[in-house]
């Protein structure tokens, strides 16, 4: 979820919430953690289950077959629109002569790699990751706010209520990693632990975007961030560490892209996972190099980087209905029909 | 597993074929001013001033040959900062960079004809950061980067650092950088405004001394020999485009409405002796109280602004309190004077460089009906009344003269 704060995902709750972004985010966070709530208690009571043995369990064997395509699919065109994102802000900011196809292939081996592991490697990665991340953040967000005004988070309300509640489902949509990170109970030796603490990963997701949001807006106000593709990295240029500590967004860039390696190798983990599972594959395996195929090709759809955001913002509120209105709604058909079988 | 093994060692190779993106810093050269006028032929007449290592002519880190100059100028005319840059190159034999650009300063006739295309241009550009100090030159930017010749300075680089700092603890010139002048050109409820520089001619002897005292705009302070150029004053902005020039005072006194000011050195009319003036070292460390009313009559603005003062010049005694009372009055008085004249100037000007907009942006619940209450249209209406409290606390290492200590 923290990685998702350096994408131009940021851009969704700034154009929607205006002024009151922040306050998007930190709505988007609580019916993240609503609607994941129910998904959690369900998969408590299958064992060793995913999202599909969840889907089985509601609707029987082609629900399964459903979410095994609509899932990895969705995850698969997230990812592409991440890597594009990626590998455009790396050659816009750091690389501008490397040819673009090394970038993204560096990242998608990296991604591989990770995903080919087991569950609990990914969760050691991710452990190894989220600090650096978490205090890059914190560095960037506080020597950036210096330049921020205060009243640049008012009006307070920003487009109004009516029109915050309409934008909730897009903004909802960007916690979509943790319910990828759903289907990492299946392999992890604390499954108790991860499951009961998945609700909280879209409410800390809600406070570091709040975080981010906040900042950005007070240093480039709403009508000038809506503009920045990589509002965070444009931000992180203004970092002044004194006379002989400039540039420090190289260091940025490089932890970013390390986190979105990861990221990336997480939701192919997860789509590979809920693939095979649905087609009752002998092994995940088997299913990462195709997956990684089309992430990478989907990488290459958009014709340029504005359009790779378009359509990666424009795609967040489907992604809502896809990955969190219809896991809690067969998350509660599931939980219904166990307690009617245990009765 | 050993094979899986080598070929991940393999297609770690891919990493090792070289980097596209390698820059030699022998093979660069770097703006560290960059100049923009308005052009002749093209839009823009850009002027470039290069840094000029030391070892691009000896080969070694260490003295120049020759004594040539540490800095050479590039000028041209183009379309666009990138078309001139590109342009430059044809007559450099290094690849020109504008990672280093320390400066950037725009010409008067450029700025009033508005900056937008500039500074799309310029946040649009990954080489040039946001952090780059901004600066508008009355007159000509291309005179200003020509006659600089900054007293005490002989690396290029250094004088753009070193001239934030004199604004930053002199506070004659606000010190700008290009984020602030993007930041609030886009920032509905305040605008841009940045520090002013030209060429004195007084000092180049095209003409006499100014006679200007202390509180001039930039171009005319009283000085008669050294470096051409001066930082004096403040450019303020209508959107994107030139409105005015403040004075010194005027800008301190714009300063201290933004709660900026920190130590300012004032000079105020001498209470005792009309004649004469005192110079005083006023100190803002509280920053203003706001209380803004959407009135039917405009906007409404009560400031309250608290100062402290060490008296640096003077011939009175200052173990008298009637004395200080005396002071701290003439002081207040001085400075209410300049904030009043410059907030008249700004309504004038239909600008508001202070963020006033800033404080009714709260009493709107959505954007929508901020943006519908058309802040620039509201500016000839604003009120704003200013109260200052001054109070003096030292008078340097003595507090009177000679004979006055002796009665």
């Amino acid at each position: 979820m923290a990685t998702q704060g350096f994408h131009p995902k940021v851009l969704l709750l700034l154009e929607t919430g205006q002024t009151a972004s922040w306050l998007m985010a930190l709505l988007s966070g609580l019916a993240g953690a609503a609607l994941i709530w129910p998904v959690a208690a369900a998969l408590r009571r299958i064992p060793r289950g995913t999202m599909i043995d969840l889907a089985e369990a509601a609707l029987g064997r082609w629900a399964g077959v459903a979410t095994g395509l609509l899932f990895p699919a969705a995850i698969a065109f997230a990812g592409g629109m991440i890597l594009r994102e990626t590998s455009e802000m790396t050659l816009s900011a750091v690389f501008p002569h490397t040819p673009q196809t090394f970038v993204v292939t560096a990242m998608l081996i990296g991604a591989i790699y990770i995903a080919w592991g087991n569950g609990p490697a990914l969760v050691r990665m991710g452990t190894l990751v989220l600090p650096t991340l978490l205090v890059a953040l914190v560095l960037v967000l506080g020597g950036t706010v210096g330049w921020g005004e205060l009243r640049y988070l008012t009006p307070l309300w920003g487009p109004g209520l009516p029109q915050l509640l309409a934008g909730l489902p897009g903004a909802t949509a960007i916690h979509f990693p943790a319910v990828a990170l759903g289907t990492l109970v299946a392999d992890v030796d604390d499954r108790a632990g991860l499951v009961r603490w998945l609700p909280a990963v879209p409410l800390a997701g809600g406070v570091i975007l709040a975080a981010i949001e906040g900042v950005l807006l007070m240093v480039f106000s709403f009508t000038i961030s809506t503009g920045i593709p990589f509002p965070l990295h444009t931000a992180a240029r203004l970092v002044l560490g004194g006379r002989f500590f400039e540039r420090l967004e190289g260091v940025w860039v490089f932890i970013w892209g390390t986190a979105t390696i990861v990221m990336l190798g997480t939701l192919l983990y997860s789509a590979s996972q809920l693939f095979a599972r649905a087609f009752r594959m002998p092994r995940r395996q088997t299913a990462v190099l195709p997956l990684a195929t089309i992430i990478m090709t989907l990488a290459y759809f958009p014709p340029d980087q504005a359009q790779t955001i378009e359509w990666h913002l424009a795609s967040t509120p489907a992604l809502f209905y896809l990955v969190f209105v219809c896991p809690a709604a067969l998350a509660l058909i599931a939980l219904f029909r166990l307690r009617r079988a245990l009765e | 597993m050993r094979s899986r093994q080598i070929a991940w060692l393999c297609l770690l190779c891919l990493l090792l074929t070289g980097c596209w993106d390698r820059i030699e810093i022998e093979d660069q050269i770097y703006v560290v001013s960059l100049g923009l006028d308005k052009g002749e032929t093209e839009h823009y007449r850009v002027t470039a001033r290069m840094a000029v290592f030391a070892s691009h002519e000896t080969g070694i880190l260490g003295g120049r040959a020759g004594g040539a100059p540490p800095s050479e100028l590039l000028v041209v005319e183009a379309d666009s900062v990138a078309q001139a840059v590109y342009v430059m190159n044809s007559s450099v034999s290094r690849r020109i960079s504008m990672r280093h650009v320390r400066a950037i300063l725009v010409g008067e006739a450029l700025a009033r004809e508005g900056l937008r295309d500039l500074l799309a241009e310029l946040t649009r550009n990954p080489e040039i950061r946001a952090t780059t100090s901004f600066h508008v030159a009355r007159g000509s930017a291309f005179d200003v980067l020509r006659l600089a010749h900054w007293v005490g300075e002989f690396n290029p680089a250094r004088v753009p650092e070193g001239i934030l700092l004199v604004e930053k603890q002199l506070h004659m010139a606000p010190p700008t950088r290009l984020h602030h002048m993007i930041n609030r050109t886009g920032a509905r409820g305040i605008q841009p405004f940045a520090s002013a520089l030209a060429i004195n001619r007084g000092v180049t002897g095209e003409a006499g001394p100014s006679g200007a005292e202390d509180s001039a705009r930039a171009g005319e302070m009283n000085r008669v020999a050294g470096n051409p150029v001066e930082i004096a004053g403040t450019a303020i902005f209508r959107e994107t485009a030139l409105a005015g020039f403040l004075t010194v005072d005027e800008t301190q006194a714009l300063l201290a409405l933004r709660g900026e000011m920190g130590k300012a050195y004032v000079t105020i009319p001498d209470p005792f002796r009309p004649e004469q003036t005192l110079m005083v070292r006023f100190q803002q460390e509280n920053l203003p109280k706001y209380r803004a009313t959407l009135t039917p009559a405009g906007p409404r603005v009560h400031v309250r602004l608290i100062f402290e003062g060490e008296v640096l010049t003077g011939m009175e005694d200052y173990r008298l309190v009637s004395v200080r009372h005396q002071v701290e009055d003439a002081a207040r008085r001085h400075l209410d004077d300049q904030m009043r004249r410059v907030i008249a100037k700004l309504c004038e000007w239909r600008t508001d460089p202070v963020g006033f907009g800033l404080l009714f942006r709260n009493q709107f619940a959505t954007w929508s009906d901020w943006d519908r209450y058309h802040w620039a249209d509201q500016l000839g209406k604003l009120q704003v009344e200013v109260v200052s409290d001054m109070r003096v606390r030292r008078y340097g290492l003595t507090l009177g003269t000679a004979e006055q200590m002796k009665e």
